[in-house]
């Protein structure tokens, strides 16, 4: 009862929000060519799935990208922290330097990557990966380290070694960590590609959206940008459900960068 | 209370610098893209000489210090009332967790579009950055505060004024700074993404602008400044928990408070 209750005064904001927008929009009490009333932007949104002419071709280009730059952000992240972390007294070292690279923003080294790969879908991947990875790396020596140390000693007393180790009680017993921080990384890939696309792309989303202010096409951008926000939502939202199925065991806190 | 350092760490950041002076030194790697960390250390100086580094860092700062004063407060306001009210936090809460993900810099066109393109543009969009940041975490935050702390202080007699600054303020004091710490490394990341994107002046933008002009050493001094911005920014917070909160066993695992 109070949860239906919830739900529906969850809605009361978005609701009289959106209801605003859309009277002051079509009282033109505030221009309708700037702020396009809700109604308009969500009809036009069919535009996402007109592949010809539409946005449909960005926004897989987007999708493309970002699932690279996640995938490998997650494969190099976690492979370079349990490397780092083999050598527990040079771990601290390497993570002063990748902390020191975390709160650099990933476009600065476009420039650089486009240099050294040449400007092309390699260098924006590379770029977009850097956050990502990094925050990814930092978590799993983080993560390693913070493992029970009991757990390392029943491991070894019942035979774990090697692989076995790295398996079964390594990533395991940092998989809780390592998850907030793909968490985490996921939200900056979203970031980092679709900044890297405003500046060094001629496709994706985020390159229709810096194009968009300079030809005023402002219903496009408010579609790309509706279309960006639900993918947000969908790697935050859609994270925690995959996560809580993984790691049943573990209750993860929606930690957030 | 601060740790001491391991020799054997130390040796990974100075023994990849030694690496990469060697390298570029010796020309392993292409020496019209890879310069030489002293050569990027005598542009910086150079920079700082001319008087151009303090010009953009100050602009950058400018516009950092606007956004983030604004959603700090803003944000406090509105996170501390969703915190405390049910009702305040279920209208803005749907806002936030739409927003809270969307990257800002994609507003920056929005704002371009209602306010032209300049400073009230870029400082919007890193006030957008900033001030989801800060609800979040001090609503999430108060919520969190654990209520024997408040009964505790309430059973040895506090009211009033005492209650406020001996229990309740202490007791916020972690879930504030914390949430301060993250909004401004976020909003420096913002600005200085805007100004690379969008701006013709401040760091971020001497970057993009030492690009075009191929002047590489300045490129790579512009980076270095960024990074090492973003590390004044964390110290100064780790100073401030230790100032402000004595008390507290600092737990802090890593810079980026992991």
């Amino acid at each position: 009862m109070s949860r239906v209750r919830d739900i529906g005064s969850y809605l009361v904001g978005p609701v009289a929000l959106l209801g605003t927008w859309e009277l002051v929009s079509r009282l033109e009490l505030v221009q309708p060519v700037f702020f396009p009333p809700p109604t308009r932007i969500l009809a036009a949104s069919t535009m996402l799935f007109d592949v010809e002419s539409g946005l449909g071709s960005d926004l897989l280009v987007t999708l493309v990208r970002l699932t690279t730059t996640a995938l490998l952000s997650i494969f190099l992240g976690v492979s370079t922290g349990l490397a780092i972390s083999t050598f527990i007294r040079a771990a601290r070292g390497a993570e002063m330097v990748l902390s020191f690279f975390y709160p650099i923003p990933a476009i600065l080294f476009l420039p650089l990557i486009s240099f050294a790969a040449g400007r092309g879908q390699a260098a924006i991947i590379i770029t977009a990966l850097i956050t990502p990875y990094i925050v990814i790396s930092i978590y799993t020596i983080v993560g390693l380290r913070e493992i029970d140390g009991v757990l390392l000693e029943a491991g070894a007393s019942y035979g774990a070694f090697g692989w076995r180790r790295l398996l079964r009680v390594l990533i395991p017993g940092a998989l809780p960590v390592i998850a907030t921080g793909i968490r985490v990384a996921l939200g900056y890939t979203l970031i980092t590609v679709v900044a890297t696309e405003m500046v060094g792309a001629d496709t994706g989303l985020g390159a229709r959206l810096w194009e968009s202010w300079q030809i005023l096409r402002v219903l496009d951008m408010y579609v790309a940008l509706a279309a960006v926000a639900v993918m947000g939502l969908i790697a935050s939202v859609g994270f925690d459900a995959i996560a809580k199925r993984l790691m049943p065991w573990q209750v993860t806190k929606g930690a957030r960068p | 209370m601060r740790r001491r350092l391991d020799p054997v760490a130390l040796l990974v950041p100075v023994g990849l610098a030694l690496a990469w002076e060697v390298a570029t030194r010796t020309e392993l790697l292409d020496p019209r893209f890879f310069v030489p960390l002293t050569t990027i250390f005598a542009a910086l100086a150079e920079l700082a000489v001319e008087g151009v580094l303090w010009q953009e860092l100050s602009i950058t700062l400018q516009r950092l210090v606007v956004a983030f004063g604004a959603a700090a407060v803003i944000g406090s306001i509105l996170g501390l009332a969703a915190g405390l009210w049910r009702p305040v936090y279920l209208i803005t809460q749907p806002l936030v967790d739409t927003l809270y993900p969307l990257p800002k810099i994609a507003l920056l066109p929005l704002m371009i579009i209602l306010v032209g393109i300049g400073d009230t543009a870029f400082i919007l969009t890193a006030f957008a950055t900033a001030v989801f940041q800060v609800m979040l975490s001090l609503s999430a935050g108060v919520r969190d505060v654990q209520p024997i702390l408040i009964e505790a202080g309430r059973n040895y007699g506090a009211h009033g004024w005492r209650f406020i600054s001996r229990v309740l303020i202490p007791a916020m004091m972690p879930i504030v700074l914390n949430a301060l710490r993250l909004a401004l490394g976020l909003s420096l990341i913002t600005v200085l993404a805007v100004e690379f994107v969008a701006a013709r002046s401040g760091l971020g933008n001497l970057v993009n602008l030492s690009w075009q002009q191929l002047q590489v050493p300045q490129m790579y001094a512009g980076i270095l400044t960024a990074g090492l911005l973003g590390h004044v920014i964390n110290v100064l917070f780790r100073t401030l928990d230790r100032k402000l909160m004595p008390w507290r066993h600092t737990t802090d695992r890593s810079s980026m408070g992991v």
